[in-house]
C-alpha cells in the first residue's frame, strides 16, 4: 500500500471547533423552522390534515395541484425552506397548491388499510379540493409512495383527475437494482409490527439508512467545512436532519399490505392489484401522465419508475430524468429550475 | 494558547463537553454528539493507517444498521423484557403467586427458548457475514489506494474508505446467505412476538385485565366508526355543495 501522506493539521478538528462556536449562538435563536409557506387548514379527519397554500400575487391557474406525499416521513420536505420549496415554486408560477399531511398514526390507526387511504382519505381530499375550486377535475402530484397512491387513485377515479404527475415513484418493484425490494421480499411483514400494531418510524428509518450505511451514517457527518462557511448551508443541513429524524409510525395494516402487494408480489406492475375488491389497472389511467425520476435514486431506481411507460398510452405519457437522488431530485437547488419548468410547462 | 493546543483532541473533547452540557439547545445535542462520534472514527482510522496497523477491517463494521439492530431496539426490548426479566424474576422468587405465574409461562418457555436459539443463530451468521464484509472492504480499500498515482491524501483515504464500504456492502447484502440470515432473524423475532402475545393473553386473564381480543374489537369498532363518520361528513358536505350550486343557478 502506498505510504499515507498525513496533513500537518487536523482539518476536521478545526472545522468541528468552529462548528461548536456556531452552535453556541443557537440558544439565543428560535429553533430551525420548516414548512413556513403560509397555508390554511381546509379539511381534517382523524390524523389527516389538508392544507391550501396562500396564493402569490400572480395570475392564477384554474386547476389546482394536490400534492400527495408518502406515508413514510413528513410532507414538509416539499416546503423545507424558501430556497428549496417545491410548493413555493409552484405558487410563484400561479398554481393553486394543496397538500395532504397524513399525520402521525397511533395504535388506534393500526387497522387503517390501503383502501382507507386511497379510496377513503385521498378520495375525500380530492372532493374537497374540487368543491373549493368549483371544478370537476384537479391535478395530482404524487411523490414516492404518494405517487403509487396517486396512480391507484387515477386508475380508479378517472373522472376526478385532469393531469397526473408522478415524482420518484416506484411501479415495478422487482427490478434488479432494487436492494430495498430484495431485502423486504423475504421478510414476513408482520414481524415488523410493534406492540401498538404499527411499524415504527424508527424501523423504517433504519431500513433506509442501511441502503447506504457508510455514507448516511458516517460520511455525511465528516464533511463539515461547508457548514461553517455558509449560514444557509448549515440551516439547510439542520432542516434536513430534522426531517430525517421525524418519522411517523406506519399504520400496521396499510404497511403490511404495501409490503405484500407491492414489494413482495409486485401486483401493481403485474396488473393484479385490487382494493376492496376493485381491480386497479394502470391501463385505466386515461389522463396525461408526467413521470419524473431521479438518475441517482437508490430507494426508487430509475428502472422501477420507468416501468410506468409500459402501462400508459404513449400519447398520454411523458417521462424525464432529474439529476440527483430520491430527495435531491426535488429539493436540490441544482435540479429545482429544471423540475419547476417541466412541471409548469406540462401542467399549463 | 497556541493553535495546536486549541485543536488538540483533549481540548476539542473538553470544548465539546462544556458547550454541549451548558449552552447547546437540547434538540442539537444528539446531532453534535453524532458529529463528534464520526469525527473521532475518521481520526482513529487515519491514525491506525498511519501507524501501519495490519487489520483495519473493523473500520467497516456496519454503523447503525438494520441487521445490527433488528426491527427496532424498542420492539426487541419489549420482547426481551418479557422473556428475560420476568422469567428471571420468577426463578428467584418462591412466592406462590409467582409460582403460579411461572407455571403459566412454562408451556411457552421451550418455544421461547427455541426461538431465542434461532435468533442467536441468525445473529451469529449475520455477524460472520459482517466480519467477511469488513475483510473484503479492506481488500477493496487497498486496491483503491494503490490505483492512484500520487501519494494518497486524507481526503483520498476517506473517499476510498467510503467507496470500498458501500461497494462491498452492496455485493454482500444481496447474496443468498445474507438474505437468508436476515429472513431467519425476522422469523425468529416474529416467533418470539407470537409467544409474547400468548403470554400477554395469559397474564391479562390472570390479572383480570381486558384481553387483547377485547382491545382489538374496540379498535375495530373505532376504526369503523371513523370511516362511517368521515363518509357521512363527506356525503353531507357534497349534498350541501350541490344544493348551494343549484340555488346559485336559480338566482
Amino acid at each position: 500500500m502506498p505510504a499515507f501522506k498525513p496533513t500537518k493539521k487536523n482539518q476536521w478538528q478545526d472545522d468541528f471547533a468552529l462548528l461548536l462556536e456556531r452552535f453556541k449562538t443557537f440558544d439565543e435563536q428560535p429553533s430551525i423552522s420548516v414548512g413556513d409557506t403560509p397555508k390554511t387548514l381546509i379539511h381534517q379527519e382523524n390524523k389527516l390534515r389538508l392544507f391550501r397554500f396562500s396564493a402569490r400575487q400572480v395570475k392564477q391557474k384554474k386547476t389546482p395541484v394536490l400534492i400527495v406525499y408518502a406515508l413514510v416521513n413528513r410532507p414538509y420536505i416539499t416546503d423545507l425552506d424558501d430556497d428549496r420549496s417545491l410548493v413555493l415554486r409552484l405558487l410563484e408560477k400561479g398554481h393553486p397548491v394543496y397538500l395532504i399531511d397524513w399525520g402521525y398514526p397511533d395504535s388506534s390507526d393500526s387497522l387503517t388499510d390501503l383502501n382507507d387511504y386511497i379510496n377513503g382519505q385521498l378520495y375525500r381530499c380530492v372532493q374537497h379540493v374540487k368543491r373549493l375550486n368549483q371544478i370537476k377535475k384537479i391535478d395530482l402530484l404524487g411523490i414516492c409512495q404518494g405517487g403509487v397512491f396517486s396512480l391507484c387513485y387515477s386508475a380508479l377515479h378517472r373522472g376526478d383527475i385532469r393531469k397526473l404527475v408522478t415524482l420518484v415513484t416506484p411501479v415495478d418493484f422487482h427490478t434488479k437494482d432494487n436492494p430495498l425490494s430484495l431485502w423486504t421480499r423475504h421478510i414476513e411483514p408482520t414481524a415488523l409490527i410493534n406492540t401498538a400494531g404499527n411499524i415504527s418510524g424508527d424501523t423504517i428509518s433504519l431500513l433506509f439508512e442501511t441502503l447506504k450505511p457508510y455514507q448516511l451514517n458516517r460520511d455525511n457527518y465528516r464533511q463539515i467545512e461547508h457548514l461553517n462557511k455558509n449560514n444557509r448551508a448549515l440551516e439547510h443541513f439542520l432542516r434536513m436532519e430534522k426531517w430525517l429524524n421525524d418519522n411517523p409510525d406506519l399504520a400496521g395494516q396499510a404497511a403490511v399490505e404495501f409490503m405484500q402487494n407491492f414489494y413482495q408480489q409486485n401486483k401493481l406492475h403485474k396488473g393484479q392489484l385490487s382494493l376492496a375488491g376493485q381491480a386497479v389497472s394502470l391501463a385505466n389511467i386515461l389522463c396525461p401522465v408526467l413521470n419524473l425520476y431521479a438518475k441517482l435514486d437508490h430507494i426508487v431506481p430509475p428502472s422501477s419508475s420507468q416501468a410506468l411507460k409500459q402501462h400508459i398510452k404513449p400519447e398520454l405519457y411523458q417521462e424525464h430524468a432529474l439529476e440527483g437522488g430520491h430527495i435531491g431530485a426535488f429539493t436540490s437547488l441544482k435540479t429545482q429550475k429544471k423540475l419547476i419548468n417541466l412541471l409548469h410547462n406540462w401542467l399549463s | 494558547m497556541t493553535d495546536d493546543a486549541k485543536t488538540s483532541p483533549e481540548t476539542i473533547f473538553e470544548q465539546f463537553r462544556s458547550i454541549v452540557e451548558n449552552t447547546i439547545p437540547e434538540q442539537y445535542k444528539p446531532l453534535l454528539a453524532h458529529f463528534n462520534e464520526q469525527g473521532l472514527f475518521y481520526q482513529q482510522f487515519i491514525q491506525s493507517l498511519n501507524s501501519k496497523e495490519t487489520d483495519l477491517s473493523s473500520f467497516w463494521a456496519l454503523p447503525n444498521s438494520w441487521a445490527e439492530k433488528g426491527p427496532t431496539t424498542e420492539q426487541t426490548k419489549d420482547w426481551f423484557k418479557c422473556f428475560y426479566t420476568l422469567n428471571a424474576a420468577s426463578a428467584n422468587n418462591e412466592a406462590p403467586a409467582m409460582d403460579t405465574l411461572w407455571s403459566l409461562f412454562n408451556p411457552s418457555t421451550q418455544q421461547a427458548h427455541d426461538s431465542l436459539k434461532d435468533l442467536h443463530g441468525a445473529f451469529v451468521d449475520i455477524n460472520q457475514l459482517h466480519t467477511e464484509l469488513g475483510q473484503l472492504a479492506l481488500l477493496r480499500f487497498e486496491q483503491l489506494q494503490q490505483q492512484i498515482d500520487a501519494e494518497p491524501t486524507e481526503e483520498h483515504v476517506c473517499k476510498h474508505w467510503l467507496q470500498a464500504g458501500e461497494e462491498t456492502f452492496k455485493k454482500v447484502s444481496q447474496t443468498e446467505p445474507y438474505i437468508d440470515a436476515q429472513r431467519r432473524l425476522f422469523e425468529a423475532l416474529n416467533q418470539l412476538k407470537t409467544q409474547q402475545q400468548v403470554f400477554g393473553t395469559q397474564l391479562s386473564q390472570q390479572l383480570g385485565l381486558p384481553s387483547q381480543q377485547a382491545i382489538d374489537d374496540l379498535k375495530t369498532a373505532l376504526h369503523q366508526l371513523r370511516i362511517e363518520f368521515s363518509n357521512y361528513k363527506e356525503h353531507t358536505e357534497a349534498t350541501i355543495h350541490r344544493l348551494d350550486q343549484r340555488l346559485k343557478k336559480r338566482h
